[in-house]
C-alpha cells in the first residue's frame, strides 16, 4: 500500500527539531533510518501529520571511544557499527549481534537510535544495551539526561522518551579485562524477527564466571535480564551449573504466545539458548 | 527557522549517471519515483514493507530497500538501478552466471537479487556458499527454490563461466 | 539396472536431460521484463477495492458520495451497479446432485 499523506521537513539543528516537536506534538514523528517507520506508513499502521527528518544533524552520528566508554551516536547506521574496528574491540557483543539484525540493505539505512527508540520486543540492540548496562543520552529543550538501558524499556514499544525528547546517543562501558560476550538468536530464517534471543556478557577467571548478565529478547514486551539464571551460573561450574541455571528460567521468564510459537516452546528455546551462550562464555 | 513542513518538494539527484530534477510528493517512496516518474520499471515492488527485497536499489553506492526510502530523502544522492548497472556492464559476470545457471523463472525477484548479490561480491569477492545464502536471505524468490540463484552467485564469485 | 537401449542424458536428439538456455531470460535479467504493474496505457485509470471489514455481514448501504468528490476519483462503483451487467455464476458439483453455491456476483450486493 502507499503511505498516507504527510508533510515533511528536514531541520538542520537539534533546536529546530525541538521547535517542531513542540509545535506538532504527537502529530510529528522523527525519521531516522526509516526502516520501521516507513514500513509502518506503507502499511498504514501509522499516520503522522509531519515527518521530521533528522538525518541532517551532524552531531548525532559516529562512534567515539574515550576513557573506557564507547559512545554510539543515535544516527550511526547499523552497517557502521557492524564493521567498526572499535566496536569489534571494545563492544564485541554488538559485533556478534549485528549480523542478526534484519538484512544488509536494511542495515545500510537503519540506525542505532532508531532501534533503541522503537524498542521492538524482538530487536537485538535493546537487549545488548541491557546486558552491557548502557546508558542512553536524551536531549530536549530542558537540556540532556541519561537513562540506564535497564530503566529505559518500559513496555511494548514503550520507552522512557517523553514528548519533545530526542535520543542522541548510547554510552557503553568498554570491554573490561577478563570479560567476554556471547550472542545467540533463533529465527526461522536469518534476518527474520527473533523467536527468542539472548545477549550474554560475563567475566571469566579461573574457570568461573562472575558478573553474569543475560538479556533475553523476543520473550516479552521488553528485554528481560535473567537474574536467577545469572546467579546460578555464578554459583557453579560445568554442565551441572548450566542445567541448574536452565531450571531457574521459569522464574525469570514468562514468555508470551503468538501465532508462531507458544510460551512453553519459547521457554524451552530460551533454555537451549542459555546452554549455548553459557558454554560459549565459559569456553577456555 | 527556515524549514517548514511541506507536502511537495523539488529534488535533484543522479540516477544511473544522469542528473534528474523533479517535483515530488514527499510521501512518494524512491521506487515509485523511479518507476512512475522516470519510467525505470526494472525495480519491482513485492511487499512494500521491506521484507521481500524486490525493491533493492543502490543509493550512494549502498544497497537499500527502495520502498523504505522516500524520494525526497534522495535529494543530492546517486541512485543505481538494474537498468544502470546493466548498461555499464558492471554486473555482466553475475548476469551471465544467472543466465547459464537458470537462476530465474518469472524474473520478478531477479533485479533485486542481482543488485544485492553485486554488493556481496564487491565486499566479499570470495564469498562462500553459506555467506551467499545469508546475504540473500533478504531477497525472496517464489519460483526457483533459491539453489540455482546461489549456484549462479557462487559461479560469479569464482570468476564466472565455470561449472560449480 | 538400466533398461535396454538407455543412453546418457543429453546424448540423443531429444530434449530430455539437455540443458536448454532461455534466450528470453536475458531480458528479464536486464530488468526489461514487462509485468502487469509496469504497463502504462494512455488515459489509464487505477482501481482500488474497498473490502468489507466484516467477515460475514449483510450490506445495508454503501455511500460513495464523499469519496466521489475526492480529487482524482473518476467513479465509485458498487455491487448494485455492476449486478445488472453480468449474470452471476452458480457453482455446482456434478457428483452431488442439488448442491449449488449462492449466486457469485462480481461485487457483493
Amino acid at each position: 500500500m502507499k503511505a498516507p499523506a504527510f508533510a515533511y521537513v528536514k531541520p538542520a539543528s537539534l533546536e529546530e527539531v525541538f521547535e517542531l516537536l513542540a509545535r506538532y506534538g504527537d502529530e510529528a514523528k522523527l525519521l531516522a533510518g526509516g526502516q520501521s517507520l516507513i514500513a509502518a506508513l506503507n502499511m498504514r499502521l501509522a499516520a503522522p501529520r509531519v515527518l521530521v527528518d533528522i538525518n541532517a544533524l551532524p552531531s548525532l552520528s559516529g562512534i567515539r571511544v574515550a576513557d573506557g566508554t564507547v559512545a554510539i551516536g543515535a544516527l550511526t547506521r547499523h552497517r557502521a557499527v557492524e564493521t567498526s574496528p572499535e566496536i569489534a574491540r571494545h563492544l564485541p557483543l554488538l559485533a556478534q549481534a549485528l549480523p542478526h539484525v534484519a538484512h544488509a540493505a536494511i542495515r545500510n539505512r537503519g540506525t542505532f537510535g532508531g532501534s533503541i527508540a522503537f524498542a521492538d520486543p524482538a530487536a537485538e540492540l535493546p537487549a545488548c544495551s541491557v546486558a552491557l548496562d548502557a546508558k542512553f543520552v536524551i536531549a530536549s529543550r530542558r537540556g540532556s539526561r541519561r537513562v540506564p538501558a535497564r530503566k529505559f524499556f518500559k513496555g511494548l514499544y514503550e520507552t522512557d522518551l517523553a514528548a519533545g525528547e530526542v535520543l542522541v546517543a548510547g554510552e557503553f562501558p568498554a570491554l573490561a579485562p577478563g570479560y567476554r560476550s556471547a550472542f545467540q538468536e533463533l529465527a526461522r530464517r536469518r534476518g527474520d524477527y527473533a523467536v527468542v534471543g539472548l545477549a550474554g556478557h560475563a567475566r571469566i577467571a579461573q574457570g568461573r564466571l562472575s558478573d553474569v548478565r543475560l538479556a533475553y529478547f523476543g520473550v516479552g514486551a521488553a528485554p528481560v535480564l535473567a537474574r536467577r539464571a545469572a546467579h546460578a551460573i555464578e554459583a557453579g561450574a560445568g554442565p551441572k551449573m548450566i542445567a541448574a541455571a536452565q531450571e531457574t528460567l521459569d522464574g525469570d521468564l514468562a514468555p508470551f504466545d503468538d501465532v508462531h510459537t507458544n510460551g512453553a516452546a519459547r521457554l524451552h528455546l530460551a533454555r537451549v539458548l542459555l546452554g549455548r551462550v553459557v558454554s560459549e562464555l565459559w569456553k577456555p | 527557522m527556515n524549514a517548514q513542513p511541506q507536502e511537495w518538494m523539488d529534488i535533484q539527484l543522479t540516477v544511473n549517471g544522469e542528473r534528474v530534477s523533479r517535483r515530488v510528493a514527499v510521501r512518494q517512496h524512491l521506487v515509485d519515483f523511479l518507476r512512475e516518474d522516470l519510467g525505470l520499471t526494472g525495480t519491482h515492488l513485492g511487499c512494500e514493507h521491506g521484507m521481500c527485497g524486490a525493491c533493492t536499489v543502490r543509493v550512494d553506492g549502498e544497497i537499500v530497500r527502495g520502498c523504505l526510502v522516500l524520494a525526497v530523502q534522495c535529494d543530492g544522492a546517486a541512485i543505481d538501478t538494474i537498468e544502470g548497472v546493466t548498461a555499464t556492464g558492471e554486473i555482466a559476470t553475475l548476469q551471465r552466471a544467472f543466465h547459464e545457471r537458470n537462476a530465474l523463472q518469472c524474473g520478478f525477484c531477479t533485479p533485486g537479487m542481482l543488485i544485492a548479490a553485486a554488493e556481496l561480491l564487491a565486499r566479499q569477492p570470495q564469498a562462500t556458499r553459506a555467506e551467499i545464502r545469508e546475504h540473500l536471505s533478504g531477497n525472496y524468490c517464489r519460483c526457483t527454490g533459491y539453489e540455482a540463484i546461489v549456484d549462479a552467485v557462487q559461479t560469479a564469485a569464482r570468476g564466472g563461466g565455470q561449472r560449480v | 539396472m538400466k533398461p535396454p537401449g538407455a543412453r546418457p542424458p543429453g546424448s540423443g536428439t531429444g530434449y530430455i536431460g539437455a540443458a536448454l538456455p532461455r534466450a528470453n531470460a536475458k531480458r528479464l535479467i536486464a530488468g526489461r521484463g514487462q509485468y502487469v504493474d509496469d504497463l502504462r496505457l494512455a488515459r489509464m485509470v487505477h482501481a482500488a477495492f474497498l473490502r468489507s471489514p466484516y467477515a460475514h455481514a449483510r450490506i445495508v448501504s454503501i455511500n460513495g458520495a464523499e469519496a466521489a468528490k475526492a480529487p482524482g476519483v473518476v467513479r465509485i462503483i458498487a455491487g448494485a451497479e455492476v449486478a445488472g451487467m453480468c449474470e452471476p455464476y452458480v457453482g455446482v458439483l456434478t457428483h452431488v446432485k442439488g448442491m449449488r453455491s449462492a449466486p457469485q456476483r462480481p461485487l457483493a450486493v
